[in-house]
C-alpha cells in the first residue's frame, strides 16, 4: 500500500474526501483485510491523538503521542499541516507501536509476581510497580497536535516552589485524612529525580 | 459427654470469633481516625516508591501540646516541624521556610461517602513492626482515585502502613512503619465535629471530592483549598503570580502527583496522591471558575 492511498484514507477518516473517492475507498475496504486493517489503526490512533475513549490501552497512546513528539521534534511541521497528513509520516512509527501492542505483551506472569511477593513478605515491602507505565503517564500530552500547541511547557518552577507545594499539601493532609502522617512522610522522603544536594 | 464438651468448645470458639466478625470495615476506619488524633509515638517509616526505599524518623505527640517532626534518614536531609500553629522545613541545602499550620481538626468521617467512591472490605491480617495488624482494602469505583491497602493495628488502631494501588491493580507505593513505640498516654477522644474554619460546602470540583479546609499565606498570596473523598486528598494552590508566562508544568514524588497551570496573573496547582488526570482536572475546573480579575 502506497503513501498516497493512506493519505485518501486518512483524509476520509476527516470526511475531507470528495464522494467517488470514498465510494472506491469503501469498497476496497469491503474485500481487502490489509486496507480494512490500515483503517482500523488510523480510528485507535487518531482517538489516542484526540484523546477520545478508545479500546487501547493508555500506555500505547502515550506511546504513540511521544513517537509524534518525537518525530515532531526531528523536523518542524509547517503551520496550517493537516493532523492526518501530518501523522502520515508517522505511520511507520504508529505501526511499530502497534507491533508492540500486540507482539509485545508483559513478559511478566502474574504467577511469578505472587511469588515474588509472598518471598517479600515477611519484610512487609511488597513489589512496587515501576511508575513508568499508564499509571503516571500524564494523559494530557495525549492530545491533538493542535490542542497541545495551545499550551507551550512553561519554565517549570524553581525546585523550592515545588517543594513547597508538596511540603504544604503533606501538612495540611496529615491533619484531615485518616492516613495520618503518613502524606508528610511521602513529602518529606527524597524525590527520585532530585538532583544531588547542592543542585 | 464427650459430645458436651466438644459442643462447648464450639461455642466458645465462636464467641471469641464473633466480635471479631462484627467489627467491620467501617468500625475499623472510625478506630483508624480516633486514633491518629489520639495516640502519641515515635518511629520509622519506610516508603518505598520510585524504585527506591526511603526512611524518615516520625516523632508525633497528641494533645493540647500536639507537635510532629518529621526528619527523613535516607538521601537529601530533610525535616519537616510543626508545633505552636506553625510549621518549619528544613534543608541544608535550601533557606528554611515556614508557614501557618493547617488547623488539625477532625472532620466527620463520612462512611457511606466512602462507601460510594470505594468497595472496602477487610482482607486478612499481617504483621508491621511487629504489631498485629488488620489489613483493609478500599478499591476504587472509578478512574478519579487509587485503590489503597491499609495496614491497622488491632489494638490501637493506629495506621502502621498504607499502599496505593493502581488501576491495574499494581501497588504504586508503600508506607510502612518499621519500628514503632508507643508513649503510655493517650490523649483525650477528639470529637468529631464540622471544623470551625471549615469553609461553606460548594459543589464538588471533582465527583467524591468535597471541600474540608481552606487557608490563605498572607505573605506570600497563596490559598490553599484541600479537598477530600474521605481517603484520597487533593490540595489545589491559588496563586498570585506576575510576568510569568502561561503554560502547564508537572512533575510528582511516588505517586503523589502535581500538576500546574499558568494563566495570566494566576497560578493554579494541584498536588495529591491521585491519578494524573485527576489532578489536571481539578485544576482546569478551579482555573474555570476564577474570576477574569484574579
Amino acid at each position: 500500500m502506497n503513501d498516497s492511498i493512506r493519505e485518501q484514507l486518512s483524509a476520509m477518516a476527516d470526511g475531507e474526501i470528495e464522494a467517488e473517492g470514498t465510494r472506491f475507498l469503501l469498497k476496497r475496504l469491503d474485500h481487502d483485510p490489509e486496507f480494512r486493517g490500515v483503517w482500523e489503526r488510523y480510528h485507535l490512533i487518531r482517538d489516542c491523538l484526540r484523546h477520545q475513549g478508545s479500546m487501547a490501552p493508555v500506555d500505547f497512546c502515550a506511546g504513540v503521542s511521544a513517537l509524534i513528539d518525537a518525530d515532531s521534534a526531528a523536523e518542524a511541521r509547517p503551520a496550517q499541516r493537516h493532523v492526518w497528513r501530518g501523522f502520515a509520516g508517522g505511520a511507520i512509527a504508529a505501526g511499530v507501536a502497534a507491533m508492540a501492542l500486540f507482539v509485545l505483551r508483559p513478559a511478566v506472569d502474574p504467577a511469578e509476581l505472587d511469588t515474588a511477593q509472598n518471598g517479600l513478605s515477611g519484610t512487609n515491602v511488597e513489589q512496587v510497580a515501576a511508575m513508568t507505565t499508564s499509571d503516571l503517564v500524564p494523559p494530557w500530552r495525549v492530545a491533538p497536535v493542535a490542542e497541545r500547541e495551545r499550551f507551550v511547557l512553561v519554565q517549570q518552577p524553581m525546585p523550592a516552589e515545588l517543594e513547597s507545594y508538596f511540603l504544604r499539601h503533606g501538612e495540611a493532609a496529615g491533619g484531615i485524612s485518616l492516613l495520618g502522617p503518613l502524606p508528610s512522610v511521602q513529602t518529606v522522603a527524597s524525590a527520585a529525580a532530585e538532583p544531588a544536594q547542592g543542585e | 459427654m464427650y459430645c458436651w464438651h466438644r459442643l462447648i468448645a464450639m461455642l466458645a470458639g465462636l464467641l471469641a470469633f464473633v466480635p471479631v466478625s462484627a467489627q467491620d470495615a467501617g468500625d475499623w476506619l472510625r478506630r483508624l481516625q480516633q486514633a491518629q488524633a489520639q495516640r502519641s509515638y515515635e518511629g520509622v517509616v519506610i516508603y518505598v516508591h520510585d524504585g527506591r526505599i526511603d526512611q524518615i524518623r516520625v516523632v508525633s505527640r497528641a494533645g493540647i501540646e500536639a507537635f510532629q517532626r518529621f526528619a527523613s534518614l535516607t538521601g537529601n536531609q530533610r525535616e519537616l516541624q510543626r508545633a505552636g500553629g506553625e510549621v518549619r522545613a528544613l534543608s541544608p541545602s535550601r533557606p528554611p521556610m515556614a508557614w501557618p499550620a493547617m488547623a488539625a481538626a477532625l472532620a466527620p468521617l463520612d462512611l457511606e461517602q466512602i462507601a460510594r467512591l470505594y468497595n472496602v472490605q477487610l482482607t486478612g491480617t499481617d504483621r508491621v513492626a511487629g504489631f498485629s495488624a488488620r489489613m483493609l482494602e478500599a478499591e476504587p469505583q472509578d478512574g478519579l482515585r487509587y485503590g489503597q491497602r491499609l495496614w491497622i493495628d488491632q489494638e490501637s488502631g493506629m495506621l502502621l502502613g498504607a499502599a496505593l494501588i493502581g488501576p491495574r491493580k499494581q501497588m504504586l507505593e508503600q508506607v510502612m512503619f518499621a519500628q514503632l513505640a508507643f508513649d503510655g498516654t493517650i490523649a483525650p477522644a477528639a470529637a468529631t465535629a464540622a471544623r470551625a474554619d471549615a469553609p461553606e460546602a460548594s459543589a464538588p470540583l471533582l465527583p467524591g471530592f468535597v471541600l474540608v479546609s481552606a487557608r490563605t499565606d498572607t505573605s506570600r498570596g497563596l490559598e490553599q483549598r484541600v479537598y477530600s473523598d474521605g481517603l484520597a486528598t487533593v490540595s489545589v494552590y491559588i496563586e498570585h503570580r506576575e510576568g510569568v508566562p502561561a503554560g502547564e508544568f508537572s512533575t510528582r514524588r511516588g505517586a503523589v502527583q502535581l500538576y500546574g497551570r499558568q494563566l495570566g496573573g494566576s497560578r493554579i496547582v494541584a498536588v495529591g496522591a491521585v491519578p494524573p488526570e485527576s489532578a489536571r482536572r481539578f485544576v482546569e475546573v478551579t482555573a474555570a471558575g476564577l474570576k477574569p480579575a484574579q
